[in-house]
């Protein structure tokens, strides 16, 4: 790969329930692998994702807290968090374990439309 | 323009999964050039060759077949997702001992670096079924 | 830069579907395909919420969707676009990118 695009990752899906948040991220990661700049936004049942205290050991699964958590060694650190997603759900950003920017829909507007490319999950 | 397409769910279980084909088949109609269909999550189970629907039900293996050989398409399937699923080839079949193979060309396994390369390679990029 | 934004599931919230809305910027334009045409259900809230929306976005609707479900395709309005694949590649061309609702 020559360039670097600016991509924008977009998690819709809660942890656990299915793969598809775990695996939204191994996507996030090859794309920092792969040198690429890269925001990241959680929004609908996403914002779970970003909940502390996590245990999913008797499931049998990686935990999402972990995989979150050492995306700053990736230099994976744009990253956002749907303020309406939260508020809907009555979920106190307090009770965030990972730093990220809370947004509203203009803010949303203005970081797609900052983005060469999004990647809906 | 150079289309590349992320397909997350799997037939049936979404219409997503026939949504991408119908884009990426008007694509072509169209004149675009698809440079790859990636499939990831779910959507590796597009890739199953033992799907055997009903002969009055759409065959959306078959489809992606047949569209792929006639316009000379990509049809590149995550390891890491495939692999969780039961969607092996051949030789992955042998590698784990397994007794059947779910997964054959124009469907090829590949890492998740095919769908970034997919991403920075094309005019523009789609996904369905997330 | 404008987006081409997509809602394929049903949502029948309506403050949630005008979040979506409110994400919108100037030239940016919605597609409802699948399940998301349950929204357009005529003279529903959400069918209220999105054909005011139409006021300063265009919005397209998978004519086929609307039709396999059984939604009366002469009671939607004619600011509801109803279009084709053909049509839907078109809108991916002309944004850069998409950004889905659900």
């Amino acid at each position: 790969m020559t360039y670097k695009k600016k991509l924008l990752f977009i998690c819709n899906q809660a942890p656990y329930g299915s793969m598809l948040a775990k695996e939204a991220l191994d996507s996030i990661l090859a794309g920092s692998v792969f040198g690429q700049d890269i925001s990241l936004l959680f929004q609908n049942e996403a914002v779970y994702q970003l909940l502390g205290e996590q245990n999913p050991s008797s499931l049998q699964q990686k935990s999402i807290e972990a995989i979150l958590s050492a995306f700053d060694l990736y230099e994976i650190n744009k990253i956002f968090v749907c303020r309406h997603s939260l508020t809907s759900r009555h979920i106190d950003p307090a009770l965030l374990a990972l730093k990220a920017d809370i947004v509203n829909a203009e803010q949303i507007n203005f970081l797609l439309e900052d983005q060469d490319i999004v990647l809906n999950y | 323009m150079i289309f590349s397409v992320c397909v997350l769910c799997a037939p049936y279980t979404s219409q997503e999964a026939f949504a991408a084909y119908q884009f990426v088949q008007a694509a072509i109609t169209k004149g675009h050039t698809i440079h790859r269909v990636f499939f990831h999550g779910d959507g590796v189970l597009n890739a199953n060759c033992l799907n055997t629907p009903p002969q009055d039900e759409l065959n959306l293996h078959t489809a992606w077949v047949d569209l792929a050989n006639t316009y000379k398409i990509e049809l590149v399937v995550c390891i890491a997702s495939a692999l969780r699923r039961g969607i092996i080839d051949q030789d992955e079949a042998q590698r784990y001992e397994k007794p059947a193979y779910s997964l054959q060309a124009p469907f090829i396994l590949s890492g998740l670096g095919q769908l970034i390369d997919a991403i920075i390679e094309s005019d523009r990029f789609i996904s369905f079924g997330n | 830069m404008t987006l081409l934004h997509i809602l394929s599931k049903n949502q029948p919230n309506p403050e949630a579907l005008q979040h979506g809305i409110n994400t919108m910027g100037d030239g940016h334009e919605l597609l409802i395909l699948a399940n998301g045409v349950y929204t357009l259900l005529p003279h529903s809230l959400t069918w209220h919420l999105l054909t005011k929306a139409t006021q300063r976005h265009a919005l397209y609707a998978i004519k086929d969707d609307l039709i396999a479900r059984g939604l009366k395709l002469e009671a939607l309005g004619s600011s509801i676009q109803l279009i084709d694949y053909s049509t839907f590649v078109d809108l991916v061309a002309k944004h850069q990118s998409t950004y889905r609702w659900n």
